[in-house]
C-alpha cells in the first residue's frame, strides 16, 4: 500500500508538474501572439486620448463588474478573496481611481487600469490589477452599455491627454509680424545637408539700450538680413551667425500722448549695420551660448536743407540722432529658472549722438545749434545690465527681461521690462516698459520722455 | 496510519488535478481572448489573408487534420464551389516567421444552386465559416507538427506566389497626421488659392488626398468645359471664351468698379477699370502647372467716372458721399508664382497725369475753402505666404506681406491754388486670407487687410451650385473708420459697407 501510494503520487506529482508547464509554455506562446496582433502604435502612445475615470459610483459599477466576471488578475493569476476585500475598502475610500486609454486610430480602448490615487502621474505607477490592454475582451467583462460608458466618457472623469503644442522650427518661411521687431524670412538655401543661409527681410523700430522705445522713436529702420546655422535646430536662437543691413525712415506714432517739448526727427539717410552670433565659441570651446552682438547706425546723408523737411510754417528747434552704437553680450542657458524659463544674463556698452538742430522757413539750410560742439562731444554714453528668462517651448513661449542702464553725460538712469509671451509661437504680444530714475534735470535732453509703454500684438507664420 | 497515509495521497492528487484545472482554464481563457479579437475587432489587426481552391494546390499532410472541441476531422473540399481563406500574421517583433491564424471556407451558394425556374441566380450568396479556428492550428502546432508544418508550408507558397490582402482597417496612411499644417512646395497653394478667388478662370488642379480617392457620394463631378466663363457681381464683371485659350496663355476680359490700394468699396472709387488679364504658363516640352512659372497678368485702362450721386442711391453700397477722386490712367496688376525658391510675388500700379485733372466732387472743408482731392497713382507690392492646417487643404490661409503706397493731390478752389502733392507715403500692408475648401469645393472664404491705419474685412459664402456651371455667392465686405490716427480731410469719418451677389458660370 505504501508502495502503491508513493507511486500515484510520483505519477500525480510528475504528470501536474509536466501539464502545467506545459500549459505555461503554450499560454506564453499565445500571450505573445496576442500582443501582436494589433498594429503597432507604440510612438503615439503619449499622444493618445487618456483620462482617468474619478467618478466614484461609476467606479465601483465597473469594479462590481470586473469582481463577477472574476476578470481581476494579478500578474496573469487570480486574486485571493481577501486582497479582493482589501481593495474594495480603497474602492469604498475612492482611493482607486482608473486610467484609460483610447487607441490612436479608431475608438476602442486599448488600455483601462484600476490605479491608487498616489500612483498617477508616476513614471512607472504600480497599478491595483494586471491592466486590460484589449478593448474587445473589456467590452465582454462590463458589457456594451458600460463599455460604451467609458468610451464616450458619458460620466466625471479628468481629461490627460497630452495637446501636441510642440513648437518646431520650419526654414520654408517665416513670418514674425511683430511691429517693433518684424522679420520675414522669404527665401532658403543650404551648402550641405546640415546647414541652412536664411534671407529674411527685417524691422526695427527704436532701441531700448539707448532709450529710444519703439514708437518714441519717429525713425524706422528697415533692411534684409542673412542667418547661418551650422546646424539646423528647433531653437531658432541657436544660429551660427547673422547679418543685418538697413537703412532708416522717418515713421510716425501711434499714439499722441503728451510729447515733450523738443521733438526728435530724422535728419538724414543712414546705413543700419548689425552683427550678431554664437563668436565667443571660436575663443575657447567651452564659451558656448553667449549671443554677441555689434550693431551700429551711422548718417552718411545728411539733410542739411529746408526743404528736406518739407514746408512747415513757423521756426522750430529739434533734436536728432545721427549716429548710433551699441556692443552687447548675453549668456543664454545659464540655468533652468524653477522651470519658468532658461535664466539669462548680459549687459553692455552704447554710444549715441544727439544733434540740436533749428528749422527756419526763411533759411536755406538747417541751423546746428550746436556747432561749436565738437562730434565727440555730441555723443553720450550708456552701460546696461539685461537678464531674464527665456522659455522656448510647450504652449507658452516667453522672453521676460529686466533690463537696467546709465547715461553717463545725461544724467539719469533708466530701466523697463520686456516681455515677449507667445501662444504656442504662433500669436502673441510684445510689451515694453520703461521709467527713468535719478534724473538731473539740468541735463535731462527735452526731447526725451520719462517713462515710455510700447506694446505690439505679434503674430507668427513659420512653416 | 494507513488511513492518513491514504487521506494525504487523496489530498495531494486533489490539490495537483486543481492546478491543472486552474492552468487549463487560464488557456482557454486566452484562447478565448484571441478567437474574439480575431472575429471582432475590424479595424487594428495587422493581419493579412490568402485565398486558394484546394483543387489549385496540393494539399500534401493537410487530409483528416484534427481539430478542437470535439469537432471532426477537417478536410480541404476540392469542389469549385469552395475556396478557402489563410489567415495569418507576418512575421514581427516577435515572431521571425509567418503565423498561421485561421482557416476560412467560403461556399458560393449560387454556383451550386438554382432557382425555381432553372437558372442561376445573378447574385451570389456566400456562406463563411471558420474551418480551422485559432485553437485548432494552435493545438496543430504543439501536439500535430507535421500537419503543422504542412499548413505552414502551404501559406509560404501560397504568399511567395500571390499579394497576400491586407486586414487591417485603419487607413494608416491617409491618417497620418502632423505637428504642424502642411505648405506645398509647388504651385499647389497658389492654384488653390485662386481657383477659389479669382475673378478669372483657374485650371482646377486634382489634390493629392484625392487623387488616391475614389469619387464620394456628395462629391461633384468634373465640370464640364464650356465654351464660356463668366464671373459677375454688383461690382466687376469678368468674361473668356475658348477660342482665347492659346495653350501657353489664356486671355480674358475684366471690368470693375474699383481701386485696389486706396481703402475704398467698388463705386466710392469713381472710377471704372476696363482691360484684359492673360495667365501665361512658362513650361518646359510639356505644360504642369503644378511646377511651372505661371504669370497672372491684368493690364488694364483706368477713366474717371462721376458715381457720386449714385453712390448714395445704390442699394448695396452703405458709404457716406466720397471725397476723394482716383484720376485716369493705366493699370498694371501682375502676381507671380515662385521662382529660384522665392516667395509667391503680386505687384500692382496704377498711374496716370498728375497735372490736368478735372475732378468729380469737390467739398468745402473746415476752412470753409471749396477743394478737391484726388490720387493719382497708387502702388503695391508684395510677397504671398500659403499655408493649410492639414493635407486635406480644406483650411486653407494667406498671408500677403508688402508695402504699398498712394499720393494724394490737393486744389484749394478758394484760393486758386494750383495742384499741390500733400501725402506720398510708403507704408506696410498686411492682408490674410483664410478659405474654407471642403473636398476641394469652394465654399467661404474671407480676408482681413491692415493698410494705413484701416482695415478691410471682406466675407463671401457660396450660396447655391447647379448643374455644376451656375454658382451663386453671396459678398460683403467692410472698411473701418481710420483708427490710432487722425482722419485725413479725404477720408470718411465713419466705416463704410457694401455686399454684392456673385454669380460664377463654367468655372
Amino acid at each position: 500500500m505504501k508502495k502503491f501510494s508513493l507511486l500515484l503520487l510520483s505519477l500525480v506529482f510528475f504528470q501536474s508538474g509536466f501539464s502545467q508547464e506545459t500549459d505555461s509554455v503554450t499560454v506564453a506562446s499565445l500571450k505573445k501572439i496576442y500582443n501582436s496582433l494589433e498594429y503597432n502604435t507604440i510612438a503615439f502612445n503619449d499622444l493618445k486620448e487618456q483620462w482617468i475615470i474619478n467618478d466614484p459610483v461609476f467606479i465601483r459599477e465597473i469594479y462590481n463588474r470586473f469582481v463577477v466576471r472574476n476578470a481581476f488578475r494579478i500578474n496573469e493569476k487570480k486574486v485571493t478573496r481577501e486582497f479582493l476585500e482589501q481593495k474594495t475598502e480603497d474602492i469604498y475610500n475612492g482611493h482607486i481611481l482608473i486610467e484609460v486609454r483610447k487607441r490612436y486610430y479608431d475608438d476602442e480602448i486599448e488600455f483601462f487600469g484600476f490605479i491608487p490615487e498616489e500612483e498617477i502621474n508616476k513614471p512607472n505607477p504600480q497599478y491595483t490589477f494586471d491592466p486590460v490592454v484589449d478593448g474587445f475582451y473589456l467590452r465582454e467583462v462590463l458589457n456594451d452599455k458600460i463599455y460604451d460608458k467609458v468610451r464616450n466618457r458619458d460620466y466625471y472623469f479628468d481629461n490627460l491627454t497630452k495637446t501636441d503644442y510642440d513648437v518646431k522650427s520650419g526654414y520654408y518661411f517665416d513670418l514674425n509680424l511683430d511691429l517693433l521687431e518684424p522679420n520675414v524670412m522669404y527665401w532658403n538655401t543650404t551648402s550641405n545637408a546640415r546647414n541652412k543661409y536664411l534671407l529674411s527681410l527685417f524691422g526695427k523700430w527704436g532701441d531700448d539700450r539707448i532709450m529710444q522705445p519703439g514708437w518714441y522713436a519717429n525713425e524706422y529702420i528697415f533692411g534684409s538680413k542673412v542667418t547661418y546655422y551650422s546646424n539646423i535646430s528647433n531653437n531658432q536662437q541657436n544660429y551660427t551667425y547673422s547679418v543685418s543691413l538697413g537703412t532708416n525712415a522717418p515713421a510716425s506714432k501711434p499714439f499722441i500722448g503728451t510729447a515733450p517739448a523738443k521733438p526728435l526727427y530724422v535728419s538724414g539717410k543712414a546705413l543700419y549695420v548689425k552683427v550678431s552670433g554664437d563668436f565667443m565659441k571660436y575663443i575657447d570651446e567651452s564659451l558656448t551660448d553667449f549671443d554677441v552682438s555689434v550693431e551700429t547706425k551711422y548718417t552718411f546723408v545728411d539733410n542739411l536743407k529746408t526743404l528736406d523737411y518739407g514746408k512747415k510754417p513757423a521756426k522750430f528747434d529739434f533734436y536728432s540722432n545721427k549716429t548710433y552704437f551699441v556692443l552687447a553680450v548675453m549668456k543664454r542657458n545659464l540655468f533652468n529658472l524653477f522651470d519658468f524659463g532658461q535664466f539669462e544674463l548680459g549687459g553692455g556698452v552704447a554710444s549715441a549722438d544727439i544733434h540740436h538742430l533749428q528749422y527756419d522757413p526763411a533759411a536755406v539750410k538747417i541751423t546746428d545749434l550746436q556747432g561749436t560742439k565738437s562730434l565727440f562731444d555730441k555723443f553720450s554714453h550708456f552701460a546696461f545690465l539685461d537678464f531674464g528668462v527665456e522659455r522656448t517651448g510647450g504652449l507658452i513661449q516667453h522672453n521676460l527681461h529686466t533690463l537696467i542702464g546709465y547715461n553717463v553725460q545725461g544724467g539719469f538712469g533708466y530701466f523697463g521690462v520686456k516681455m515677449k509671451v507667445m501662444l504656442n509661437d504662433t500669436f502673441g504680444m510684445d510689451i515694453r516698459y520703461f521709467n527713468t530714475y535719478g534724473v538731473d534735470k539740468k541735463k535731462y535732453d527735452p526731447w526725451r520722455y520719462d517713462s515710455f509703454l510700447v506694446f505690439s500684438p505679434i503674430i507668427r507664420i513659420n512653416y | 496510519m494507513k488511513k492518513i497515509s491514504a487521506s494525504l495521497v487523496f489530498f495531494i492528487f486533489l490539490v495537483a488535478s486543481f492546478e491543472c484545472i486552474v492552468a487549463q482554464t487560464n488557456l482557454k481563457n486566452t484562447y478565448n481572448k484571441i478567437e474574439r479579437k480575431l472575429a471582432e475587432d475590424k479595424n487594428y489587426l495587422d493581419t493579412y489573408s490568402i485565398m486558394f481552391q484546394a483543387n489549385a494546390v496540393r494539399l500534401e499532410g493537410l487530409q483528416n487534420i484534427p481539430r478542437t472541441n470535439e469537432r471532426p476531422p477537417f478536410n480541404f473540399n476540392p469542389a469549385e464551389t469552395y475556396s478557402y481563406e489563410i489567415v495569418f500574421m507576418k512575421e514581427n517583433a516577435e515572431f521571425d516567421s509567418t503565423t498561421v491564424l485561421q482557416v476560412k471556407e467560403t461556399v458560393d451558394k449560387a454556383a451550386s444552386t438554382s432557382d425555381f425556374f432553372g437558372t442561376s441566380s445573378s447574385e451570389s450568396t456566400k456562406e463563411v465559416n471558420v474551418v480551422l479556428t485559432f485553437q485548432d492550428i494552435e493545438e496543430l502546432y504543439f501536439n500535430y507538427p507535421e500537419t503543422y508544418a504542412a499548413l505552414f508550408k502551404l501559406t509560404e507558397f501560397l504568399i511567395h506566389n500571390n499579394e497576400p490582402v491586407k486586414l487591417l482597417g485603419i487607413k494608416v496612411d491617409e491618417q497620418v497626421n502632423k505637428s504642424k499644417g502642411i505648405t506645398s512646395k509647388n504651385n499647389q497653394d497658389f492654384l488653390n488659392f485662386q481657383t477659389v478667388n479669382s475673378t478669372h478662370h483657374y485650371p482646377k488642379v486634382v489634390l493629392e488626398t484625392q487623387k488616391k480617392a475614389r469619387r464620394a457620394r456628395g462629391q461633384i463631378q468634373e465640370t464640364a468645359a464650356t465654351d464660356y466663363k463668366i464671373d459677375a457681381s454688383f461690382g466687376d464683371v469678368s468674361f473668356f471664351y475658348k477660342d482665347l485659350d492659346l495653350g501657353y496663355s489664356t486671355i480674358s476680359g475684366e471690368i470693375n468698379m474699383g481701386a485696389k490700394v486706396l481703402n475704398v468699396h467698388p463705386w466710392q472709387a469713381m472710377a471704372i477699370t476696363a482691360g484684359i488679364r492673360s495667365l501665361v504658363t512658362i513650361s518646359g516640352t510639356s505644360q504642369n502647372l503644378l511646377e511651372d512659372f505661371i504669370i497672372d497678368a491684368r493690364l488694364m485702362g483706368r477713366a474717371k467716372l462721376n458715381t457720386s450721386s449714385l453712390v448714395g442711391s445704390l442699394p448695396f453700397v452703405f458709404v457716406s458721399k466720397p471725397k476723394l477722386n482716383v484720376g485716369s490712367g493705366l493699370v498694371l496688376d501682375l502676381s507671380a508664382s515662385r521662382v529660384y525658391g522665392m516667395p509667391f510675388v503680386n505687384f500692382y500700379l496704377a498711374t496716370g497725369a498728375t497735372k490736368a485733372f478735372n475732378p468729380s466732387v469737390k467739398f468745402v472743408d473746415r476752412k470753409g475753402e471749396s477743394v478737391a482731392y484726388f490720387s493719382p497713382q497708387q502702388w503695391e507690392a508684395s510677397m504671398s505666404f500659403y499655408w493649410n492646417t492639414n493635407e486635406d487643404m480644406t483650411l486653407r490661409f494667406r498671408l500677403d506681406v508688402g508695402a504699398a503706397n498712394y499720393s494724394i493731390q490737393k486744389i484749394n478752389y478758394s484760393t486758386g491754388g494750383s495742384l499741390n502733392q500733400i501725402f506720398n507715403k510708403v507704408q506696410p500692408s498686411t492682408t490674410l486670407y483664410l478659405n474654407f475648401a471642403p473636398k476641394n469645393i469652394d465654399f467661404f472664404g474671407s480676408s482681413f487687410r491692415l493698410f494705413d491705419n484701416q482695415l478691410t474685412i471682406k466675407f463671401w459664402l457660396k450660396l447655391i451650385e447647379f448643374s455644376s456651371l451656375h454658382s451663386f455667392r453671396f459678398e460683403t465686405s467692410y472698411i473701418s473708420a481710420p483708427f490710432m490716427r487722425s482722419i485725413k480731410e479725404w477720408e470718411a469719418e465713419e466705416g463704410a459697407s457694401y455686399f454684392s451677389v456673385r454669380y460664377r458660370y463654367g468655372f
